[in-house]
């Protein structure tokens, strides 16, 4: 500045070494060693220089070869992954949102149909690729999910919170969108192609949507392997229908032929009753037959008659058995049953017929047999009757053997052994079938194939099992129940155990008086069952007449109607007649029940009464009554 | 109406020994036409003692079986051919109907 002294610009140290005189000599000497340190610098910065220019060289060089060999592991990458989208059918698409760029995979074009490198602007150039009934859905879903999303400026978390930015990937950046749809397969064909596109936001560090990555997959084959799936499916669920259908149309028909076989047996079993009666009557009406008036072929007949009647008899029972077994109205009434008896019966019953033929017929009761069992005796015989009668039908010369055993498990074990023709093992199953005949003799010796039948029904009903064995000779027919032990009863149901005796043991006497022969057989019947000894007569005075011809009676039963002399006659004469006859007990029998009537009768002396029809229990107790006999109230009738 | 109750008919022939069984078919078959003959007659001759003795047999004997059919008969008109006709058809019928139900227990 002008004016300005120079002291004002200087420092006082500046100032005093210009105001000091200057040494020339100095001066060039301090001017070279600057000059000279200068040039050093030079030299060195020179030196630095060409170093610096070496090392840049060095790295120039190291950096474009590094620059070259990513590059071409770039495009070796590129080119494997632009290979394994080709192979794989699938490609992939970059949106830059920001920009508005959209950048294709080559796969990507040749999926919609461009010619690869074409140039795709927007997205709408590629919906125009698509079948025209897809474009609308795609765009639908574009706008509906993908840039509705954009107009967020930044993502929701599911939360419904604001991502702030979080440092990882949120949950909606993560969020992947998909959609499936359709373009031609090739242009102007009719094939079509299937494509799945995906999508995934990528957010900036902000977490805002900056571009969207989208792989679109071809699943052509898969669609048609899942079209295939489907239709496969979709027959396999018609044919199931059609089983179904086949199925409940079978069931339907099931039912109806059940309906239609229980009618059957319903109808069978009626008619077998309603034939059954009056077959009854007819073989009883055989049974009346004096065969002593007949002539030989007369009695050969009445013999055939009679042996068809029971036959079909038999037939009858087993129809009726069987269609209650069908029915499943065949149960058992189990009781007091002894063992031994049944067993027994049925051999002795069936002993005429093996005699017939020569055949021995044994009973083999192994020591530890129930006598008392828990069981259906009436089932039990019918088995025992049923394997006998076989044994003894299908058996020309030997013998038949009736064996029981228990088994370890407690069950009985029954077995009826044969000499007879055996039974091949392939047709037994066949035995125990209805109505089956294994003919093995060339023709069948009778029956209609219901027994075996029948007893697996009943041997299923008692929950055993039945079957047939070889046996040395011949067959082995064999039943396991179980059964239940009882002790024996102390009284059995049956009136045959009952008898009437007096304080000194003896039985009692009696003196009947009935003039009708039905009733003189029923009264007759029923005092024999009681143990008694019975005189009968056929009318008042034949009673007054023998109770006087000093036969000792204890009892006298008298009808009351009688023709010769009634009933209250003969007693009003009884007790007329001297000494202790007068006192003999006389019960009416009589088919007056009110007490007018019985009146004649109680006048006369008689001291009780039994109504007609006679039960046997009543008779019972009556007589007792008057013996002064104890009753056993306990007995079952 | 039931021409016999055949619970009870089965009910007495079992309380019966076994040998009685044919016996008693014959005699209640016996019985039974004999009784309803007298009846007719007795009705026949108008006969009024007689009439109520085999009405009184018949009903008896029908007792032993619940036998109401024919002891509806027994108590009925049987004046008219027809009744009379009726009448022993129901007897026989009766008859065939005992018999029926005691021929199983006849023994083998």
């Amino acid at each position: 500045m002008p004016g300005t002294p120079l002291s004002s610009f200087a420092m006082p140290h500046e100032v005093a070494a210009a105001i000091e005189p200057v040494d020339p000599a100095a001066q060039i000497a301090l001017l070279e060693r600057r000059l000279a340190r200068a040039e050093a610098a030079r030299a060195a910065a020179e030196h630095l220089l060409e170093q610096k220019s070496r090392i840049l060289a060095a790295a120039n060089t190291e950096l474009t070869a590094r620059q070259d060999k990513l590059s071409t592991s770039l495009e070796r990458r590129t080119r494997q992954l632009l290979d394994a989208q080709r192979v794989a059918g699938f490609g992939t698409m970059l949106w830059d949102i920001k920009h508005q760029q959209l950048e294709l995979s080559p796969q990507v074009q040749v999926m919609i149909g461009l010619e690869p490198g074409s140039a795709v602007k927007t997205y709408r150039s590629l919906v125009r690729g698509l079948l025209r009934e897809d474009r609308r859905r795609l765009l639908d879903w574009m706008h509906g999910e993908l840039l509705a999303r954009l107009e967020r400026d930044h993502c929701i978390k599911y939360d419904g919170q604001p991502c702030q930015g979080s440092p990882g990937p949120c949950e909606e950046a993560l969020r992947e969108y998909r959609i499936e749809v359709r373009c031609p397969a090739e242009k102007g064909g009719e094939g079509v192609r299937s494509l799945r596109i995906m999508a995934q936001f990528q957010v900036d560090s902000q977490c805002r949507p900056a571009m969207i990555f989208v792989t679109v997959q071809d699943i052509t084959r898969q669609v048609r392997a899942d079209n295939e799936a489907a239709a496969l499916r979709a027959r396999e669920l018609q044919r199931l229908a059609d089983l179904e259908r086949l199925n409940k149309e079978l069931l339907l028909a099931r039912e109806q032929a059940d309906l239609a076989n229980d009618a059957k047996s319903r109808f069978l079993a009626m008619m077998s009753h309603d034939i059954r009666t009056p077959l009854n009557g007819v073989i009883g009406m055989l049974s009346l037959f004096d065969e002593s008036t007949l002539t030989a072929g007369q009695r050969r007949t009445l013999a055939l008659v009679r042996s068809s009647g029971d036959q079909l008899r038999v037939l009858l029972n087993d129809i009726i058995d069987l269609a209650r077994a069908e029915a499943g109205k065949l149960a058992l009434t189990p009781g007091p049953t002894n063992l031994v008896d049944v067993l027994t019966d049925g051999a002795d019953f069936w002993r005429h017929l093996a005699d017939d033929k020569s055949l021995s017929l044994d009973i083999v009761l192994a020591p530890d047999t129930p006598t008392w069992v828990e069981a259906d005796s009436v089932r039990l015989r019918q088995l025992i009757d049923n394997m006998l009668s076989n044994a003894i039908k299908y058996t020309s010369e030997g013998g038949v053997l009736l064996k029981t055993r228990v088994l370890p498990s407690g069950w009985l074990r029954t077995e009826v052994i044969d000499t007879g023709i055996g039974i091949p093992a392939h047709r037994r199953t066949e035995l125990f079938s209805e109505f089956s005949q294994l003919n093995l003799l060339g023709s069948e010796p009778g029956g209609a194939g219901l027994g075996l039948a029948i007893c697996q029904r009943i041997i299923e009903v008692m929950g055993g099992r039945l079957g047939v064995d070889d046996a040395a000779r011949g067959s082995c027919f064999w039943f396991e129940i179980p059964v239940v032990r009882i002790p024996v009863p102390k009284r059995v149901a049956n009136p045959v155990v009952r008898s009437l005796r007096g304080a000194d043991g003896r039985v009692p006497r009696v003196l009947v008086a009935e003039d009708l022969a039905t009733n003189r057989i029923v009264v007759e019947g029923c005092l024999r069952k009681l143990r008694c000894e019975v005189h009968v007569v056929e009318d008042g005075q034949q009673a007054l007449d023998a109770v006087g011809s000093g036969e000792a009676y204890d009892l006298v039963l008298m009808d009351m109607a009688m023709p010769v002399m009634d009933g209250p006659e003969a007693t009003r004469r009884i007790r007329a007649l001297p000494g202790e006859l007068a006192q003999l007990p006389i019960i009416a029998l009589t088919a007056f029940t009110r007490p007018e009537e019985l009146e004649p009768m109680m006048a006369a002396g008689a001291n009780d009464s039994v109504a007609k029809p006679i039960v046997i229990d009543d008779l019972y107790r009556a007589i007792s009554r008057v013996l002064g006999i104890p009753v056993e109230d306990d007995v079952a009738h | 109406m039931e021409l016999i109750d055949q619970e009870l008919t089965l009910s007495q022939f079992e309380a019966l020994p076994s040998n009685v069984v044919v016996p008693l078919c014959e005699a209640t078959s016996a019985d039974l036409r004999d009784w309803s003959t007298r009846l007719l007659d007795a009705v026949a001759a108008q006969d009024d003692e007689a009439i109520r003795r085999a009405r009184h047999s018949l009903k008896g004997l029908c007792g032993n079986f619940g036998a109401a059919a024919v002891m509806h008969h027994v108590d009925s008109d049987l004046s008219s051919t027809d009744a009379r006709a009726r009448f022993l058809d129901c007897v026989e019928a009766t008859i065939a109907a005992v018999v029926a139900i005691a021929a199983p227990l006849v023994p083998q």
